[in-house]
């Protein structure tokens, strides 16, 4: 079997003397492009997305390939100018901490531009990975992925996730971003823990269970009206609003009597609502948050 | 005269139609020609044995001996039939009478001993099914075992989510699948499979060592949920000493809210803890 592997690094670097980029005009931005073959473009890809800070935007397509587009912002640029730093002449050094008040002079020196990206990609039998560890950039990666490909999604900090038009499986992990996926048609796990999650269901997977998790935030979910859904509700700290036609249920109180020692205590408990005879559990969890369950 | 006349002739005589035999100048004709005597002695070998066969008709007089006879007979047979049932008849009576008294009571006892030995049988059936129902259920839950830590140890989220939920239905006996349920709580990067591990746990023996496990757990988790679900969780077990509470708020990410729950039920202060 055809193995294709590419070190991105490496062809990021290749493609900028070849011109073969597109570089952004303005300067803190660095944009470049690439079309990736799979190993066989008749089956399902899975892409595998881990970034330390930035946006993941995805979409799907009818096409083969999967079409990587990647723009960097230079964090330390950011953070220069909010500090009033020249950044064509490089003299201070209060950003580099205790390690910068030793540092040389660079008075009369010109900063170097950083026109690569430092993104590793690699393809094997159609696992395609993407993954940057540089916590000074921000990447903002917008993919173009076949429909039947499936994701697994990560970004530390940043803008949060976006999926689109995407039938595979879809796993979504955004720490600080808001996480939005519409077009769903797989099964989907997904979880932020700062920010609000909208989900559009085209269709709702039976196979695998599908779960939405925000530690604070609100999830919105949208359901077709004929999924068959058992949705299962956890909910701390927030109100659930319900526009599909099933009935929520108190599935799981905690009460203890006195008798054995333990005070009486209803902690948050569980909602469930059995949709179209529940053929498929839909997990929805927030500790600090409110809940819009949709039906289209 | 040909061999037909010659035959016929010799057929009257031995029929008695003819008088005289064949005459001497016929009989050196026949000895001359051996085809003729073969024919004429075995037109006499045939008249022989039909004279065996021959039986003559009984006379009048016999006639009416035989059915006197066999009158005679018939009669003396039908006394001998009734002397015969008659006798039979006198012979068990008397063990019939003797029966007739404790019949029901044989009847009662012939009861007991089928019902006995019926019960005998079943017991033996049951017992044979019970232990074979026990070692199926046996397998039957090894299986599951099995299936449920293939199912926890995938690669993807929503499958181990699926295992999860199919351990909600598996008995927590086998420590290879705590064992398996414990690390996802405490090491799974899913929010959703660590809680849903805990609603697996909530339906399993509580024990102390179980107790600690979850107060180890509740001391690492940074999901404000899980944490409150540990919560939930440990209300089914006894008292917290301060030593677990001291784990449990050594936690740096532990949530101000789950904080407070844990000080309001589980501190020692508490009226009812």
């Amino acid at each position: 079997m055809k193995i294709y592997r590419l070190k991105a690094t490496l062809l990021m670097l290749v493609m900028c003397a070849l011109s073969s980029i597109v570089t952004s005009a303005n300067a803190a931005e660095r944009s470049v492009s690439h079309n990736l073959e799979l190993t066989d473009p008749n089956k399902p890809a899975k892409i595998d997305v881990s970034l330390m800070s930035g946006k993941i935007t995805v979409e799907g397509y009818k096409g083969k390939t999967v079409k990587i587009q990647a723009t960097v912002n230079d964090l330390d640029k950011v953070k220069e100018d909010s500090w009033g730093v020249n950044v064509n002449t490089h003299v201070n050094t209060k950003m580099h901490g205790d390690a910068g008040e030793n540092r040389p002079s660079t008075k009369g020196l010109k900063r170097v531009k950083k026109t690569n990206v430092n993104i590793d990609i690699e393809e094997r039998n159609n696992r395609v990975s993407i993954e940057s560890h540089n916590n000074r950039d921000s990447i903002e990666l917008i993919l173009k992925v076949p429909f039947n490909a499936s994701l697994e999604l990560e970004v530390n900090k940043g803008q949060g996730v976006s999926v689109t038009n995407v039938y595979g499986e879809i796993e979504i992990e955004s720490v600080r971003g808001p996480i939005t996926a519409k077009g769903v048609r797989g099964s989907i796990v997904a979880e932020s823990s700062r920010s609000d999650m909208t989900i559009v269901f085209d269709e709702f997977n039976l196979e695998k269970p599908s779960s939405l998790t925000v530690h604070r935030g609100n999830i919105d979910v949208t359901l077709p009206s004929k999924a068959s859904a058992l949705i299962d509700v956890k909910n701390y700290d927030g109100e659930i609003f319900s526009g599909i036609e099933a009935e929520f249920k108190n599935v799981d109180k905690v009460e203890k009597g006195k008798s054995k020692g333990h005070q009486k205590i209803t902690i948050g408990g569980s909602m469930q609502a059995n949709l179209n005879g529940g053929k498929q559990k839909l997990l929805l969890n927030t500790f600090r948050g409110d809940m819009f369950i949709r039906s289209k | 005269m040909n061999h037909q006349d010659i035959i016929s002739q010799k057929i009257e005589f031995l029929n008695g139609n003819r008088t005289n035999d064949l005459s001497p100048e016929t009989l050196i004709m026949v000895k001359q020609d051996p085809e003729l005597a073969s024919e004429i002695e075995f037109v006499e070998q045939l008249w022989k044995q039909t004279e065996l066969d021959r039986v003559s008709k009984p006379s009048a007089q016999m006639q009416a001996r035989f059915y006197q006879m066999l009158s005679h007979a018939q009669s003396a047979e039908a006394t001998s039939h009734k002397a015969t049932e008659s006798a039979k008849k006198t012979s068990r009576e008397p063990l019939l009478v003797r029966l007739g008294l404790f019949q029901p009571a044989f009847q009662v006892l012939l009861l007991v001993v089928v019902f006995g030995l019926g019960w005998s049988l079943n017991s033996n059936k049951l017992s044979q099914q019970t232990d074979r129902s026990a070692v199926l259920e046996n397998k039957v839950e090894a299986l599951n075992v099995m299936v449920a830590l293939s199912m926890l140890g995938k690669d993807s989220t929503a499958e181990r989510l699926a295992g999860v939920d199919y351990a909600k239905n598996v008995s927590l006996d086998d420590e290879r699948l705590v064992d398996s349920l414990l690390a996802l709580l405490n090491g799974d990067r899913s929010s959703a499979v660590r809680l849903s591990v805990v609603d697996v746990l909530a339906q399993g023996k509580q024990h102390d060592q179980m107790q600690r496990k979850i107060v180890d757990s509740l001391s690492k988790q940074s999901n404000p949920i899980v944490q409150v679900a540990l919560v939930e969780l440990l209300q089914n077990y006894s008292k917290l000493s301060q030593q677990q509470l001291q784990t449990i708020f050594s936690n740096e990410q532990l949530d101000e809210e789950v904080a407070r729950l844990i000080k309001q039920n589980f501190a020692p202060q508490s009226k009812t803890i």
